[in-house]
Formats: structure tokens, C-alpha cells, sequence
């Protein structure tokens, strides 16, 4: 088998929350002709092992945890049962498990069903990662072994994990001073299966859910160790089919007071972002208490909370305390409300030009004013499909002939009438219809008359202003047209602006259906300058 | 031999007894009425008289079928040596025709030294078997076949059951076919021509009682007197141990966990003996207490835990929507629901839409609401009809332990109740 391969970059190492890339028996990473074989010390985490103390720290309120995951594991050259580490999302899972690996440097292959989309890729992954190959030009970046069918993945698995554990044996016997850091301890093996809960997505996850389940009982090898990490928990697993269950591990979501522990860690201006925690910790946890997302809201308001003070480090009394919050106070309510929006950075003449104008009451600031303009670009002729399509979801079908044939046709024949007590009940249960039903669905014919009513009654009004911009599509014939405008609307498709339907069994065409809010097509129609309201249909 | 090193050599021991099934289920088949002497007596009656057999085990999770079966094979390597050799398949790998046929082909080629060619076809797989099944007939040996997972071999066209089975019926064959599976109707799956040649015998595996429980774990976690151990720590260690058997409040504890699932007492032992201590080297029954509600788990209460309090008011305002009997309703009738409730009671707790939006999906992720129509993808979120996963009962529960929660949300709830 070639081992000649490039120097390793190892995948764990980019989940890990340091990150040093290089492993420390690969000595040489600039020299790309010199190739390194994969040996077997490189199943292990590949960077200095830490204490248990640095791991407790590490992970400020996940002690228990730790704890209970390495008396699980226990010594070395102790057999296991499967265990199952459950909880929500960004609560530490994947993070911790790769430490304690790294903690008490043991021999373990990684995989996540994530990443490995379906089973040939999970089984070959694993298979290549036990068996120390790795995909470079050479071998045409293929797998070692070509891995369908769970039978064949339990023989090529006894085999590698024999051969592993023989090198492992070895390894023991020998010391070796120099490399003795990364060297993997026992002789043990253990898979880690991460994310779960996406297999019960797949095709075949009636027969891959309960393989995986049991592989332990069909390998019956106490060398083999398995983790199953998921975001659900054991009981949204069950199916017909029945295994052993795996040992739980539940990782609780963070409290206020662990989430005020992670965010201090590794703060620079301790008593200042404390002061600043005081003040957003509790309104922001009773949205949510998820680290991921609470970093992202805390940032740009932290940098707002500093703005009066000159020097960070100074330790703020209470008046200077009381002062910040005032400045900060009515940034928070804004705040909240866009607490899951990520804003993307503003540029720098941006930046420049808001310092100029201070006094000006923009609010530049995680997005949280009203944006009269759309935030991304779009072509004239997709934004009025747009728009067409949000008509076409909107209004009745039957209402179209009298919309648009001429301009303002429906304003004209509204009636005046005081509203009777059987029309608003109508009218009520109309809009309950509205909520609960959604926008209609349309046909393309639909659509695209639509669109040539509005594009031929906009061309009239903006003629004059594209006397000189010869290029745009407006200006072209019908039939240049129509090709532009169904290009448009599979991109606008793949931008969940519309979404195409099933095909009626009757008729035989495709139907679509617009998802776009009122909102934004009121922005779309504004930047057109188009009068959207009077085409809008209001019950 | 310092005590925590003595401890540490003890705990990988009883680790190891506990991961390996045969070790657990051995002392009950010590008697002659268990199920290893009824299933020895009639594997070594086949081999002995050179006639066809089939049996099947039957019997819930972690009762031990595989188990008594592998120290039946054990037992009868070392009695009949040569004159056996065993094929194994698993329903869960095997229930294609084609790759069990190319399973047998290839156990069958690397028991007896031949060569095994991936590329043979399935004709060929199913003639190299009953050749070599005449063979070993005419050689007086015979070949065993254990079906794990039996069930999963009964679905589709059972053609490797039928094969299988008619291939024994011949004269020159020698072969016992044993049937292992957790579903008591097993034999029922069966197709007709497969059942007539099935004899109809059953073993049924039951979970240990509560006095064979005592005596497992006696044995079980009992150190040996005679190994590297040191003799005197490995006689206090027993002498701790019957001890803490006897307790009653020992016995309290696990026979509440087995009243509830009498097959998953594994994880109880395991996690019981993970946290040994080290520093003193025994066993506690504070490791069993503490084992014991990792075991028992409320994932739903657990969830309700976790959520934040915009997760809640969503949740309760879906549990409203239920109560007033509308039979499908969305995230805009939540939303509406919501807003009415913000109306009425004046909570500080009204948020925008779109963070409503993202709690609603956080509670999706969590599996605690799940959207009913199947065909997915045809609407946007908003509209897609919603439905509850989790019972009023648990959602007061939850409510009710859930630090800080807002009044206003048990209020409503005790409305609802």
C-alpha cells in the first residue's frame, strides 16, 4: 500500500479551540517533496496533551460533564460500552470529546455525518482513516477500499482495527523519548460519530441507524470504543427496529451564569466587559442562550458601550457605570429585536463618512434601523418579476383583467360604501384565510402577463430617463425579452424568492408561489418607483 | 502493589466483565432445566447422530441469547473438535439474497483454506454452498449456521431461508440451523413452503428474575482470589461487596430500575462501576445511586430546560391554540396568539418577528414542535402547518421546574389544566 503522501493536515485541528496546525511528528511542513507517511500515532489529537486542569478550565462550566465523560471512558485498556452525548446545539459537545481525546491521547478517527453525506462516504472515511490513507494525486483521490454495504464495511473494519490494534500493541512495547508526547497511549481504538441526528434523513436510515447502533454487538471487539454525538436527544431515535441502548450523556444548555463565565474568558478589559454583562446579560438570555448567537449580538454593542470611555482598562466606579449604560441603554431594545441578524461589516469610507456626520441620525448599527433601500443588488428586470410574482400570489386570478388593463382601473370602481357587519366578518375570516393558507400559487403564463402589463406601463414613465443608458433590458424587444426574464426566474427560484410548486395533474404546468414579505417588495417597489398599491388587491 | 494501582487493575477487570455478554449470562446456565443445556443437548444430539437441525431463540433485548449460544459453541468446540465449523450472519448486514450468499461463500472458503473470489455471481455462491454442504456431510462434519437478527431474514422473498432449509432436507447434509431474534412471533413471519421445513422448536429467553439478578451481580462483581490482585485488598473488596448486596436499600435501588426495563440493567452496572473511586478501591452504593437517575431520563423536561423564555411563551401559545380546537394552525396563528397575549397581560416580553421566527426553528432543532405536512418543502416557514410534541402534563412539569420562569406563563397554563 503507497504511503507516500503530503504532510498531514489534520481535520481536528481546526475544531479544536487552539489552533496550532502542526503536528508534532511532522517535522518538515514547508519541504512539499518530502512525504511523511501517516503512522499510527497520527489517530491520536496531535498536539501537546493538556492536564485534566487545563481541560476543567478550559470548559469554565462543564465540569461535571468532563468528569463523567472520563470516568466513562475510563483507564487505559479498559473496554466500553457505546456511549451517547446529547444536548443542543453549540453546548460544547464536539469541542469537549476532542479535548478529553487530547487529554488523555488516545488513538480515535473522527467522522461526522455532516460532512459524510451518505453511507459510502461515512464507511470510506472511516476506513480511510484507520487505515492511514490518505487521498493525494497519486492515488487519483480515491479511497483505499471501495465500501458500499454495511457487510462489507463490518469485514474491512475487523480487519483495520486488527491491524491497529496489533500497531498499537507494538507501539506500547517500544519508547520513544523524543516522540513521546504524541505517542497514543493503550490499546484501545475509538470512532466518534458526530451529528447524528442528520442520518435519520438519509434513504436508508431504517437500515443505517440501527447498523450503527449495533455495530458494537456485531464486531465484539473490546479493543473498539464508540461515541455518538447528537443535537437530539436518545428518545427521538426510536424506530421499529430495537437495539442496545448506548450510555447517555446529556451536555445542559449554559445557564446565565456559565454564559457569564465563557464570555469573560479570554476578555482583555475584564472589568469593563463585566460592567457590560451586568447590563445585556439577562435581557439577551430570555431571547435565547446560545453562545453563538449571543457573541454575535454582543459584539457590535460592546464596541458601542466603550465609545465614551477613552481608557479600557481603567476599573469604572458607579456614577461612570450608570453613565455607560445610558449610552448604551437605547441601543439594547434595537438590539433585541435583531439579536439573530448578523450584519455584514460596514466599509471603510462607510465608517469614514458616518464619523463626518455625527450629528446625523443614522443609526448605523447592527442594522438595527429602518432600511428604506434593499441591502443587496438586483437587476430591473428581476425586481419587477419580483414584483409580478408577488402580485400574481396576492391577487385573485379572476381580478387581473380588471388590475390591469388600464392604469389605476381598480381605484376608480372602489366602492364607497360604509362596510356592512357581514363584510368585515368576511373580511376577518378572509384574512385568517390569508394566515393560514399563505400566498397562492400561479402559473408561469400568469406570471410572465403580468409582467408585461407592468414592464409596459413603467416603460412609459421612465423613457425619459434611459434615453442615455442604451444598455438595459427594458429597452430591448419583446422576444430579447422573454429569454432574459426566464433566466430571471430560475435565479430568483434558487434564491427562495419563488418556489416552484407541483405541476396540477390537470392542467399539467408548473405552478410557483411567492415567499417574499410585503415589506420587501414595498422596498423593491420603491427603488423602481413603482406604485405598488394601487395593483395590490386589499380584501 | 499501592492500593490506587490495585484499584485501577480492578476496575479494568470489571469493566471488561461487564462489556462481555458471555461472562454476564455464564452462573444461569449452570442448572439442567436452563436454556444452555436444552440448547446443548440438541446441537451436540445433531452433531453426534449426523442429522438436520433448526431451532430458533427467542427473547427480548440483553437476555442473553447470543450469549448462552456462543458458550454453547464454546463448550462443544472443545468437545467435538473438527467436527464443526460455524457460519455466521447478522439480518441487519445480510438480508439481501446476494450478500449472504457471498457472506457463506466466503466464511465457508476461509474456514477451509480456499480461495474466495469477490467477482462469483449469486448461481455460483449458492452451488459452492450446497456442494460444500454435501462435502461436509460426506466428511461427517457439520456446519452450523447462526441467523442473528431472524426477523430481518423473513422479509422479501426468504430465498436464502428456503435455500437453506432445503438443503438440509437432504440426506448427505449435516446442518443446524439456529435462528436468533427478539420477535416473539418470529417463526410467524415464516412463508409457508419455509415453515414446513422449519422444525418448529423454540427456545425462550426470559430476563433474570430478581434472585438470579442478586446472584449475577455477586458474581459478577466479585474479584477473583487468584489473579494478580492482592489477595487481601481482592478479600475485603467481596467481603464489601456481599455486603452492600444484602443492603436493603441496595436492593431498593435496583429493583426499581428493574421494574421499569429489565433488560437495560447494563448500563446501570456499567455506570455504576465507571465511578468507582479510585482513592478507596470499593464499591459504594453511593456509585449505584448515582448511576441511577443518569439512567432514568425525562429528555422532554430536559428540552423545556433548556429553552429560553421567547422558546416558552411560543410554546404556550401553541398549547393555547390547541385548546381552543383549531385543528391546524401555523406560525402566523402563533404569532397572532402571541400578540393577544401581549395585548391582554402587558408582558415586557414582545419581540420582533423574525426573532420569534428563529426561536420557532430553535424549537424545531430541539424536536419539541414538528411541522406535519410531509411534502416539506412547498411553502415557507411561516405557513407550514405546525403541530405540539410534547403532552400539556410535561409542558407544566417543565414549566413549573424551569428556573425564573415569567408568572404569567404558569398562569396560563394553569388555565388551560
Amino acid at each position: 500500500m503507497g504511503k507516500e503522501e503530503s504532510p498531514q493536515v489534520t481535520r481536528r485541528t481546526t475544531r479544536s479551540s487552539s489552533s496550532t496546525p502542526v503536528a508534532n511528528n511532522v517535522v518538515e511542513t514547508t519541504k512539499t517533496s518530502e512525504h511523511e507517511p501517516l503512522t499510527i500515532n497520527d489517530l491520536v489529537f496531535g498536539e501537546d496533551p493538556i492536564s485534566l486542569d487545563d481541560l476543567l478550565s478550559s470548559f469554565p462550566s462543564r465540569r461535571v460533564q468532563i468528569l463523567e465523560l472520563v470516568h466513562l471512558l475510563g483507564p487505559s485498556n479498559s473496554p466500553m460500552l457505546p456511549l451517547f452525548i446529547y444536548g443542543g446545539a453549540s453546548t460544547g459537545k464536539t469541542s469537549i470529546i476532542l479535548q478529553t481525546f487530547r487529554h488523555l491521547n488516545r488513538p480515535f478517527v473522527y467522522s461526522s455525518c455532516l460532512t459524510c453525506y451518505s453511507p459510502r462516504i461515512l464507511f470510506e472515511s472511516i476506513l480511510n482513516q484507520l487505515m492511514l490513507h490518505r487521498k493525494n494525486a497519486m492515488n487519483g483521490y480515491s479511497s483505499v477500499k471501495r465500501c458500499e454495504k454495511p457487510a462489507d464495511f463490518v469485514n474491512f473494519l475487523r480487519e483495520a482495527l486488527s491491524n491497529v490494534i496489533n500497531n498499537l500493541m507494538g507501539n506500547s512495547g517500544k519508547l520513544n523519548t523524543k516522540r513521546l508526547v504524541s505517542q497514543a497511549r493503550g490499546n484501545t481504538v475509538y470512532l466518534i460519530f458526530d451529528n447524528l441526528e442528520l442520518v435519520r434523513a438519509w434513504d436508508k436510515s431504517s437500515t443505517i441507524l440501527p447498523f450503527l447502533f449495533n455495530l458494537y454487538d456485531v464486531l465484539k471487539m473490546p479493543e473498539l470504543g464508540l461515541i455518538f454525538v447528537s443535537n437530539t436527544s436518545p428518545d427521538t431515535y426510536y424506530s421499529s427496529m430495537g437495539y442496545i441502548e448506548p450510555v447517555p450523556v446529556y451536555f445542559p444548555d449554559y445557564t446565565e451564569d456559565d454564559l457569564r463565565q465563557i464570555f469573560m474568558r479570554n476578555q482583555a478589559n475584564r472589568k469593563v466587559y463585566s460592567s457590560f454583562l451586568d447590563v445585556v446579560l439577562r435581557p439577551f438570555c430570555r431571547i435565547t442562550r446560545r453562545v453563538d448567537e449571543l457573541s454575535t449580538a454582543f459584539a457590535p454593542l460592546f464596541a458601542k458601550y466603550c465609545e465614551p470611555l477613552s481608557d479600557l482598562g481603567v476599573v469604572p466606579r458607579e456614577e461612570m457605570k450608570r453613565r455607560l449604560f445610558s449610552h448604551l441603554q437605547p441601543h439594547i431594545a434595537p438590539s433585541l429585536n435583531e439579536v439573530f441578524k448578523i450584519s455584514s461589516k460596514p466599509s471603510p469610507e462607510a465608517e469614514s463618512n458616518k464619523e463626518m456626520k455625527q450629528k446625523g441620525s443614522r443609526r448605523r448599527f447592527a442594522g438595527c434601523e429602518e432600511i428604506d433601500e434593499l441591502d443587496f443588488h438586483m437587476s430591473t428586470s428581476a425586481k419587477y418579476l419580483l414584483i409580478s410574482a408577488f402580485l400574481a400570489s396576492r391577487n385573485p386570478a379572476t381580478l387581473d383583467a380588471s388590475l390591469f388593463d388600464s392604469m389605476g382601473g381598480f381605484n376608480s370602481r372602489k366602492r364607497k360604501r360604509k362596510p356592512s357587519q357581514k363584510s368585515l366578518e368576511q373580511k376577518e375570516t378572509a384574512e385568517q384565510e390569508l394566515l393560514m393558507k399563505g400566498p397562492g400559487t400561479f402559473p408561469l403564463e400568469r406570471l410572465l402577463a403580468i409582467f408585461q402589463c407592468i414592464t409596459s406601463v413603467a416603460e412609459g414613465s421612465v423613457d425619459e430617463e434611459e434615453q442615455e443608458n442604451e444598455g438595459l433590458g427594458v429597452q430591448r424587444g419583446d422576444s430579447g425579452l422573454m429569454s432574459d426574464v426566464l433566466l430571471q426566474l430560475s435565479s430568483l427560484c434558487n434564491a427562495n424568492f419563488i418556489i416552484k410548486g407541483g405541476s396540477c395533474p390537470l392542467e399539467g404546468s408548473t405552478r410557483y408561489r411567492s415567499t417574499v414579505s410585503e415589506e420587501m417588495v414595498l422596498k423593491v417597489a420603491r427603488s423602481l418607483k413603482f406604485p405598488l398599491s394601487k395593483y395590490l388587491y386589499r380584501r | 502493589m499501592g492500593r490506587e494501582k490495585a484499584a485501577k487493575e480492578a476496575l479494568n477487570l470489571l469493566r471488561g466483565r461487564l462489556c462481555d455478554p458471555t461472562f454476564v449470562f455464564k452462573p444461569l446456565s449452570d442448572s439442567p432445566e436452563s436454556n444452555y443445556s436444552k440448547l446443548k443437548f440438541i446441537i451436540s444430539s445433531s452433531v453426534t447422530e449426523a442429522c438436520n437441525n433448526s431451532i430458533l431463540l427467542l427473547g427480548p433485548r440483553g437476555s442473553g441469547k447470543i450469549a448462552v449460544l456462543e458458550l454453547v459453541l464454546k463448550d462443544l468446540f472443545l468437545e467435538y473438535p473438527d467436527m464443526i465449523s460455524v457460519i455466521r450472519l447478522s439480518g441487519l448486514l445480510h438480508s439481501d439474497d446476494n450478500c449472504a450468499f457471498k457472506e457463506i461463500a466466503r466464511q465457508l472458503c476461509v474456514e477451509h483454506d480456499l480461495l474466495f473470489s469477490k467477482m462469483a455471481s449469486f448461481d455460483d455462491n449458492s452451488q459452492f454452498m450446497i456442494a460444500m454442504l454435501r462435502e461436509c456431510g460426506l466428511a461427517h462434519k457439520t456446519v452450523i449456521f447462526v441467523l442473528d437478527e431472524f426477523d430481518l431474514f423473513a422479509q422479501g422473498k426468504q430465498r436464502l431461508l428456503y435455500s437453506l432449509l432445503d438443503a438440509m432436507q437432504s440426506i448427505t447434509s449435516q446442518a443446524v440451523v439456529i435462528g436468533v431474534s427478539c420477535r416473539l412471533d418470529a417463526d410467524q413471519l415464516l412463508e409457508k413452503r419455509v415453515r414446513s421445513r422449519f422444525s418448529h422448536r423454540k427456545l425462550m429467553f426470559l430476563p433474570p428474575s430478581k434472585e438470579d439478578l442478586q446472584r449475577l451481580l455477586g458474581h459478577i462483581l466479585s474479584l477473583p482470589l487468584d489473579s494478580t490482585l492482592p489477595r487481601d485488598y481482592a478479600v475485603e473488596f467481596n467481603a464489601k461487596l456481599q455486603n452492600m448486596l444484602a443492603d436493603e436499600k441496595f436492593k431498593q435501588t435496583i429493583y426499581t430500575y428493574m421494574d421499569s426495563d429489565a433488560t437495560v440493567n447494563h448500563l446501570l452496572r456499567f455506570r455504576a462501576v465507571s465511578y468507582m473511586d479510585l482513592g478507596s478501591g470499593f464499591l459504594a452504593l453511593e456509585n449505584f445511586k448515582t448511576a441511577l437517575p443518569n439512567i432514568q431520563r425525562q429528555p422532554k423536561l430536559e428540552c423545556i430546560t433548556d429553552c429560553s423564555i421567547l422558546e416558552l411563551y411560543i410554546l404556550v401559545c401553541m398549547k393555547r391554540l390547541e385548546v381552543k380546537e383549531q385543528n391546524s394552525y401555523n406560525f402566523n396563528s402563533v404569532m397572532t396568539e402571541y400578540k393577544s397575549i401581549h395585548d391582554t397581560f402587558q408582558t415586557s416580553d414582545y419581540y420582533a418577528r423574525n426573532v420569534c421566527l428563529r426561536a420557532f426553528e430553535h424549537l424545531q432543532q430541539r424536536e419539541l414542535i414538528s411541522f406535519t405536512d410531509n411534502r416539506g418543502h412547498n411553502q415557507s416557514v411561516e405557513f407550514r402547518p405546525v403541530k405540539l410534541l410534547i403532552s400539556s402534563y410535561e409542558l407544566q412539569k417543565g414549566l413549573k421546574s424551569y428556573r425564573s420562569c415569567p408568572v404569567i406563563l404558569l398562569k396560563l397554563m394553569d388555565r388551560e389544566a
